[in-house]
């Protein structure tokens, strides 16, 4: 890869913050059966694109036979996209494994101009036509039934759920938060309470059996009891008062007596929740918040770097965020609305991967996007509609960027990349074999990923490849 | 939801009876056999004015809110196990908070000693409020509408409305037939959603079916499910219609995913799978269905000709409907069939369908009264549902007779058997959405009265760090603030399998969220504007409670929450209350304050949260 002044520039940065990092606590707690890597900080930033992200109005074809092929089915929403989507617009993709790909070219819409930069540099990889999926599937198998396929393909909801947990809605427990149970129980000494973490009402993605996700407050490090800290009739805020310390503790009290379920639960969640909102504001009160340029929307991003920047305080080795950009479900006026979100997010994310190079974290951080699903390729007149599989992005200054893992498949509804007359694409790759390549850089042995991949025995390939690039 | 019957120990020994019994008929959700336990006492020797006393036998009946429409069929000979008789102000109350936006006190007092289900026949008989006309006549008068001026009526009727059942059906329908009146900026359209909400209203007590088509017909829904302008497929350009209307109407309006058994229970195939409901190709065929539909007035490019378009019906262009044959279900309309016509088949083929009785069942069950109903349940609401008819205990009937009847429907929920047989089982109860917590609070401290206009907090409550983590009519998606099949992880319920759709907006951060909204509006300290009269809260029953934080404890854990306070609670508060101590020159101010700070207490409490 032709990026290795920035690599180097990278590791000169990160040895100097490796070297008041939180290592040594990691390495004595190293020896068990199953055993999570937890030296040094790592961190995985999952980006939720709700909704379904059309992932043909974000991988183009860019060369013309394929060009040609997709304005077949996709006529009037590159019409009404214009300028950004025309084929000698198109931010060029130079896959390093592009001979693979036999003379098929790929790019990008021009808003997506820094993510070129990003994939030049090595930084960002994307992975193709990724999907749930129980085993490898066919659209032979598929149609004749023959193929195990997950329950509920195409709904909102189920399809969210299938990627974040691997089972449909209803599930307790997400991939992300098995990560965190393994690296937990290696380090049991990181706080536990600080390891997932949310931007946005938490999904399964990101609960364990053992992490549950923290939502730190919007726009500050601190929340405060209003009623406890104000200034309110019960006295100055700076002084103590029995009557706020009484109101505090029946907030943070349980209720075990309670007969009831749900009542014992919405106490035993106030009780929580006001303690951990209570113990983050105590750890960060002092801490010196970093005050990188972001855009507006920032998708919550500069919060996370700040909380990256805090791991220390809050004593964690291994952290999963999870950020939720929403209305990628564009069945309507599709060109307008999702030249809009790309043009939240790609800025967004370009400050993001800004903000940890200035921190030297970026090697110690992989962010991913995923969907509720791609759409189907042959559009509606001003949208599309639901689909299967998708492409995702991977970026950090641990991935091998710079080129293109599973597949893109040619846009042409009626081959076996696809099912039905829509167009709906088959992954060729699993959810599982994706979270198993990023599970492994975070740490997890085997064992473990198997444990938290149960479907991962059914595919050969258990790492598809882009990580791991120092 | 099990309700306690005095006296106490008949109540007890009846309740290990009859929750033995349910459980034997698969009530039990699964899990562990939670044990059974009796209610504390209600608090009956609380020294309040204006409180009729809460003694065992029933105190002279007022007459009812409104007189029932009809009179009533002869009542059975006396109240059995399952007489939905209101017999103290403990059961009052947890039927009220059950069934209206919060218990106030006339409410309570009108009820004690009546039967709910001649109070259900007067709320079904109540006249509807209405958004339209009123939005529609501020308009013609000043030509402009202020943009939440629908938000603002929807709270002022939750608060304040008299037709409280009805208000609070339109918003449990209102979170299955889901649509956001802040899409594409429609704040500031804000007739549309009024036009829609007023459907639902007029329909709430009618049937589903003529729900469906006000609701397919509805212009917000077209634009909120994309289908408004959906064209034709077009074999030159490659498209196809939209998909959205179709799956959707399914997934989350009439049938579901799965085949269902009436009690709920997905139908299983030989190998023990759900059987699917339908496939994408059912999808491709409804959604020929859902082309030509656009506003009243416009002209061929879609263009508004009519000012009034968006709350008035959407219309059929029959040049931009499919002429395809439209194949689904097991549903076949022929090709060149009209558009209304179309609608009307795949409306009456999904409402055909034996899912919707216990979908619906499902989904308005835990919106009133269970967050996690058990079968049995789903299965005596969904058979009011198909029959159109539900028999009181005390022999009134409800509904028309007619499958899909909402009258009926609604009063199987309310008036259940589960919810009169003095048993409370551990997995029994609702969760209390935020926003009915917020208006309970409003309504049991007299803030009815005042004009949600005026209170900027109002606005917008969704903000989990700072307000309710919802607003009404304001869900994040189609699927709801919530999925009705949440089981919360690393929760007790959880651990039992118990759906609790409310806890999936219980984030870390919203207790907080929650309190701090609550302390603004309890201490009347929310920011207002346009000069009018805001929320101010009446305590002056807490505040001649206030000597004694026992009584005013006892008096608050029977008013809000029924009497489901636990010991520690109350203890707890009451320990709270004592800590402000009462000085002579400051007597009426500590007065206020030990009722301030004992309200806002309580509504933080467990019980409060939860309806059971």
């Amino acid at each position: 890869m032709a990026n290795i002044n920035r690599r180097n520039f990278l590791s000169t940065l990160t040895a100097a913050t490796m070297a008041s990092g939180t290592g040594l606590l990691a390495q004595l707690t190293r020896q068990k059966a199953f055993a999570a890597d937890t030296q040094g900080y790592k961190a995985l930033v999952c980006v939720m694109l709700q909704g379904g992200n059309d992932h043909a109005d974000t991988i183009l074809p860019r060369d013309q036979e394929n060009y040609a092929a997709l304005e077949n089915v996709r006529g009037g929403i590159l019409r009404a996209h214009g300028a950004t989507h025309d084929l000698e617009n198109l931010v060029a993709l130079n896959p390093a494994s592009a001979d693979r790909f036999g003379g098929r070219l790929f790019g990008m819409p021009s808003y997506f101009a820094p993510f070129g930069s990003l994939f030049e540099a090595g930084e960002l990889a994307i992975v193709g036509d990724v999907g749930p999926l129980v085993e490898p599937v066919t659209r032979q198998s598929y149609e004749s039934g023959t193929a195990a396929v997950p329950e509920h393909l195409f709904s909102h909801n189920d399809q969210r759920s299938l990627w974040q947990s691997l089972g449909v809605e209803g599930t307790r427990v997400g991939w992300g938060g098995r990560f965190l149970d393994a690296a937990l129980s290696s380090d049991p000494t990181s706080t536990a309470e600080f390891s997932a973490v949310t931007m946005t009402s938490p999904d399964v993605f990101i609960f364990g059996n053992s992490a549950i996700p923290f939502r730190p407050p919007l726009g500050g490090r601190s929340l405060d009891i209003s009623i406890v800290h104000k200034n309110f009739f019960l006295g100055n805020a700076d002084r103590f008062d029995p009557t706020r310390e009484a109101l505090q503790d029946f907030l943070r009290a349980r209720d075990p007596s309670n007969p009831n379920l749900f009542a014992r639960d919405v106490k035993t969640l106030q009780a929580a929740g006001v303690d951990v909102s209570l113990q983050f504001r105590e750890a960060t009160n002092d801490a010196v918040t970093l005050d990188h340029a972001f855009p507006n929307p920032s998708l919550s991003l500069d919060q996370v770097a700040n909380i990256i920047a805090m791991r220390n305080i809050l004593n964690v080795n291994r952290q999963i965020f999870f950020v939720r950009q929403g209305f990628y479900d564009t069945h309507g006026r599709q060109a307008a609305e999702i030249a809009n979100l790309h043009g939240e997010l790609v800025p967004a994310l370009a400050a993001f991967r800004q903000a940890m190079i200035a921190q030297g974290d970026w090697d110690k951080v992989t962010l991913f996007t995923m969907s509720d699903f791609g759409r189907a390729l042959v559009e509606n007149g001003s949208g599309t509609d639901h689909g299967w599989g998708g492409h995702s992005f991977v970026m950090g200054g641990d991935v091998r960027g710079g080129d293109i893992y599973g597949d893109i498949a040619p846009p042409e509804p009626g081959s076996s990349s696809y099912v039905d007359r829509r167009g709906r694409l088959i992954p060729t790759r699993s959810v599982e074999q994706f979270a198993a390549t990023l599970g492994r850089w975070f740490g997890l042995d085997d064992g473990e990923l198997q444990q938290a991949l149960p479907n991962l025995a059914n595919f050969d390939e258990k790492d598809l490849g882009f990580m791991g690039r120092a | 939801m099990k309700r306690q019957r005095a006296p106490r120990m008949v109540a007890s020994i009846l309740a290990m009876t009859v929750w033995l019994a349910a459980c034997s008929g698969g009530g039990g959700g699964g899990g562990a056999m939670p044990e059974p336990v009796a209610d504390p006492p209600p608090a009956s020797s609380e020294p309040q004015p204006n409180t009729p006393p809460t003694s065992p036998t029933p105190p002279p009946t007022p007459p009812a809110p409104s007189p029932p429409p009809a009179p009533p069929p002869p009542a059975s000979s006396q109240a059995g196990p399952s007489s939905t008789l209101i017999a103290n102000e403990a059961d009052a109350v947890l039927f009220l908070n059950r069934t209206t936006f919060g218990a106030t006190r006339s409410e309570i007092d009108a009820l004690v000693g009546s039967d709910a289900a001649d109070w259900l026949a007067g709320e079904f008989a109540k006249e509807q409020t209405r958004f339209l006309p009123v939005l529609q006549e501020r308009f013609e008068a000043a030509g402009s509408i202020p943009r939440f001026a629908n938000s603002h009526a929807t709270w002022n009727a939750f608060i304040g409305a008299d037709d409280q059942l009805r208000m609070r059906t339109l918003f449990a329908l209102s979170q299955i037939l889901v649509v956001a009146d802040n899409v594409n900026g429609g704040a500031n359209e804000t007739r549309r959603t009024a036009y829609y909400l007023d459907r639902i209203g007029a329909n709430a007590f009618g049937n589903y079916r003529e729900l469906l088509e006000d609701v397919t017909y509805a212009p917000i829904m077209g634009e909120y499910l994309t289908y408004l302008g959906n064209k034709k497929g077009d074999p030159r350009r490659g498209s196809m219609p939209d998909e959205n209307y179709a799956r959707e109407i399914m997934q989350l309006f009439t049938i579901g995913l799965v085949r269902l058994n009436p009690d709920g229970s997905p139908i299983l195939d030989e190998v023990g799978r759900p059987v699917p409901t339908y496939d994408n190709d059912d999808v491709m065929g409804l959604a020929r269905v859902f082309t030509g539909l656009r506003l009243a007035g416009a002209d061929s490019r879609g263009r508004n000709g009519d000012p009034d378009a968006t709350f008035r019906p959407m219309v059929m262009a029959e040049g931009d409907h499919s002429t395809l044959e439209k194949q689904f279900l097991e549903t076949t309309i022929p090709p060149n069939t009209p558009g209304n016509e179309s609608i009307a088949i795949a409306l009456d083929t999904l409402f055909g369908h034996p899912n919707v009785g216990p979908f619906l069942a499902r989904q308005m069950i835990q919106r009133f009264s269970a967050s996690h109903p058990s079968p049995d349940y789903i299965a005596r609401v969904s058979a009011a549902f198909d029959t159109g008819q539900f028999i009181a205990p005390n022999g009134r009937s409800f509904g028309t007779g007619i499958r899909g009847d909402l009258e009926a429907m609604v009063a199987a929920i309310v008036l259940d058997e589960s919810l009169f047989d003095g048993a409370i089982a551990p997995n029994e109860g609702k969760i209390r959405e935020p926003i009915i917590r917020f208006t309970h609070w409003a309504r049991a401290f007299d803030v009815s009265a005042a004009n949600a206009a005026n209170e900027k907090d109002l606005r917008n409550t969704g903000r989990s760090d700072r307000a309710l983590s919802q607003h009404p009519v304001r869900a994040p998606s189609v699927f709801n603030f919530y999925r009705p099949g949440f089981i919360a992880p690393q929760t007790e319920t959880g651990a039992q399998e118990l759906t609790a759709p409310e806890l999936q907006i219980a984030s870390s951060i919203a207790p907080i969220g929650y309190a701090n909204f609550m302390a603004e509006y309890v201490l009347d300290m929310t920011p207002t504007e346009n000069g009018g009269p805001s929320f101010v809260p009446d305590y002056t029953t807490e505040i001649q409670l206030a000597d004694d934080p026992q009584s005013l404890v006892a008096h608050l854990d029977t008013y809000l929450t029924g009497g489901r306070m636990t010991a520690e609670t109350k203890n707890r508060i009451v320990e709270i209350v004592t800590t402000i101590s009462l000085e002579e020159e400051t007597r009426a101010d500590d007065w206020r304050k030990r009722a301030e700070v004992a309200v806002f207490s309580a509504i933080n409490s467990p019980a409060f949260a939860v309806a059971h």
